[in-house]
Parts: structure tokens; C-alpha cells; sequence
């Protein structure tokens, strides 16, 4: 891989990164770290790249691995959420920013209880709109246990949902 | 998308049966203020799914990686205004310079050429250009390693034709 080959294949898929970065530290600024701290990764290992087939999922995979020690080091679970996804955007009026913080609070409780995989499958697949093949190469579990994950998960939020309205 | 196609998408989505394009019309389906009771529920959930994208990173990021991998590179990246400009300098140099010397050598020629009468230097006599030029062929063709002898009678038996034309 020469410098050329790299900002014309590494560099754009950084946004992509960016997203599975975000979804495991929950921080925009330690996302970004890592994504740069990836990119770098992916230079200095050139020379022996040519056995991987896939470079987007190898970069997909140190992104998650790097993003879980990120976290494993701040042990952080929900500080910058707000930021990262909009929440205090200009647009929304201020009662419609304390609903809208209410119902991801909500929801974003009911997330948090799901186990990893599951948890992680359902966000990169309902919020980031990877393909299967993306999250199973993400991930690094088969196609068929990354579909598992996400019924699981979809099926779990939904049971906590209808409990959620039967209490309320 | 009326309200019974909607619930019918929902039970795909829980059973992990739609695809993503039929996942984004449920997202945007579920953001209606006028869904009935069993489906405004499920409203917080899409909206949460609905997330605006993370700000994108630009330029400024792939020149903060390129620093890093290539220094010297990102230099040269970084100062593309005054490369332009010393291209241009180095060209205007070059186009002077160029012109300077081919004036500066021009004059000479034309003086040397113009300061010599060839007409003095002109055979008149059919035999003594005849011998002037035989000689310098000889010449030739012994520095070629041909044959003096070969060359010359080659050239001489020319010659001899080309002289009748004098007499």
C-alpha cells in the first residue's frame, strides 16, 4: 500500500469508523482519538496487509478493539451521549429538548440492559445502518449470530416497552 | 403509510425480518403526531433509533493523519499557495535565463558569419578542387578504416565525371 492507495481507500471510510467508535466510548472526542489511532495503525502495518482480504473489516475490528479499551480505561457509560447524538440541538424548543431527553433516557436505559453483542448489533444495524455483513465483520461473529443478536435485542426492548406502558 | 401496513412492518421489525430500507419508512412512519394508541408507544423508541448522524470528519482530520504517516508530505500539502507561486517563479527564471543566453550567443554568430568573405576562399579551378577534395576524402576514409585506396579511387572515379562538367 503506497500513500496514494491510502487516502484514496483508508481515508474515506473514516466516518465509518468514526460511528463504531462512538457507539462503544460514547465520547466524540475519544472516537475521534481512535479513528485517528487506527488510521495511523493501518500505515505503519502496511507492508503486511497484503494477506487480508477485507481491509475495511480489519479497520472495522481494531476500531472496536481499540474503542473497548478506550472504555475499559475511562469506565464511562453515559457522559457526552447528549452531545454526541444532537440532543441540545438549536432546533428543538427547550420543552421539547426536556421530552425528547426523557424518552432517550428511557429507551436509552432499556439499551444499556442488553447485553453487549446484542446491544451493539441492534444500534450499528437501527441507528448506524450497517449491513449484516458490516456488523458480522465489525463484530467478528457469523451472519447468522449477528441476525440472532439483533432479534434478541429488538425482542428484549420491546418486552420492556410494553412493560414500561403497563406500569405507566 | 396507513396504520395496518405500519403494525404489519412492526412485526417484521421484532421478528428481524425487514430489510433497511423498510426499517427507514418505519422510523419515518412513527415520527406521525396522529398514530393511534398501540402504535404511539413505540414513537420514543424510533425517535431514539433516529438519531441525527455524529458530525462528519473533514479535512482538517485526513491532514492531522497525514502529518503523522508522512511528514514531509503534509509539509508539502500544507503550503499549496506558495508552491504555486514558486512554480511560477522558477518558470519565469528559467524563461529569462533561457532568453539571456540565446541572446547573448546570437550576435556572436552573426558576426562571425558576417565578418568572413568566402568569396576568397572560392576554387576556381576544376583540378585543384579536384585535389583539395580527393585529399580530404582520403583523409576520411583512412580515419573511417576503410581503405585509403578503396575510398579514394571510389571517390576519384566520381570525381573525374563530375569535372567534365568544367571542362
Amino acid at each position: 500500500m503506497n500513500l496514494e492507495t491510502f487516502k484514496s481507500d483508508i481515508l474515506p471510510i473514516k466516518n465509518k469508523l468514526l460511528r463504531v467508535a462512538l457507539r462503544i466510548t460514547c465520547n466524540p472526542q475519544e472516537a475521534e482519538d481512535v479513528v485517528q489511532e487506527t488510521l495511523i495503525k493501518v500505515w505503519e502495518q502496511r507492508k503486511t496487509l497484503s494477506g487480508v482480504r477485507n481491509i475495511e473489516a480489519w479497520c472495522m475490528q481494531l476500531t472496536k478493539n481499540r474503542s473497548i479499551d478506550k472504555r475499559r480505561l475511562r469506565n464511562n457509560q453515559n457522559e457526552g451521549l447528549d452531545n454526541a447524538y444532537g440532543l441540545s440541538s438549536a432546533e428543538h424548543t427547550p420543552d421539547r429538548q426536556a421530552e425528547l431527553s426523557d424518552s432517550y433516557r428511557q429507551i436509552q436505559q432499556l439499551m444499556q440492559e442488553l447485553p453487549d453483542n446484542q446491544r451493539m448489533a441492534m444500534q450499528l444495524r437501527d441507528i448506524d445502518e450497517f449491513t449484516y455483513q458490516e456488523i458480522a465483520d465489525t463484530l467478528e461473529m457469523p451472519l447468522s449470530q449477528v441476525k440472532t443478536n439483533i432479534f434478541r435485542a429488538r425482542k428484549s426492548v420491546r418486552n420492556k416497552l410494553m412493560a414500561l406502558w403497563t406500569t405507566n | 403509510m396507513d396504520n395496518q401496513l405500519i403494525r404489519q412492518l412492526l412485526d417484521d421489525y421484532f421478528d428481524g425480518k425487514t430489510s433497511l430500507e423498510q426499517e427507514a419508512r418505519l422510523k419515518q412512519a412513527l415520527q406521525r403526531t396522529d398514530l393511534p394508541e398501540d402504535l404511539l408507544g413505540y414513537r420514543p423508541l424510533f425517535q431514539y433509533l433516529d438519531q441525527p448522524a455524529p458530525a462528519q470528519l473533514g479535512s482538517d482530520f485526513d491532514a492531522r493523519v497525514l502529518e503523522q504517516i508522512q511528514p514531509e508530505e503534509a509539509k508539502i500539502r500544507h503550503l499549496p499557495g506558495r508552491t504555486w507561486m514558486l512554480r511560477v517563479a522558477a518558470a519565469v527564471v528559467l524563461a529569462l535565463g533561457a532568453f539571456w543566453i540565446y541572446e547573448d550567443y546570437q550576435p556572436m554568430q552573426h558576426e562571425e558569419v558576417a565578418g568572413v568573405d568566402w568569396s576568397k576562399y572560392e576554387v576556381q579551378d576544376p583540378k585543384q578542387a579536384f585535389a583539395i577534395t580527393s585529399s580530404a576524402l582520403k583523409r576520411t576514409s583512412m580515419e573511417l578504416n576503410q581503405g585509403t585506396d578503396v575510398a579514394a579511387q571510389g571517390f576519384e572515379r566520381n570525381l573525374r565525371e563530375i569535372s567534365r562538367f568544367f571542362e
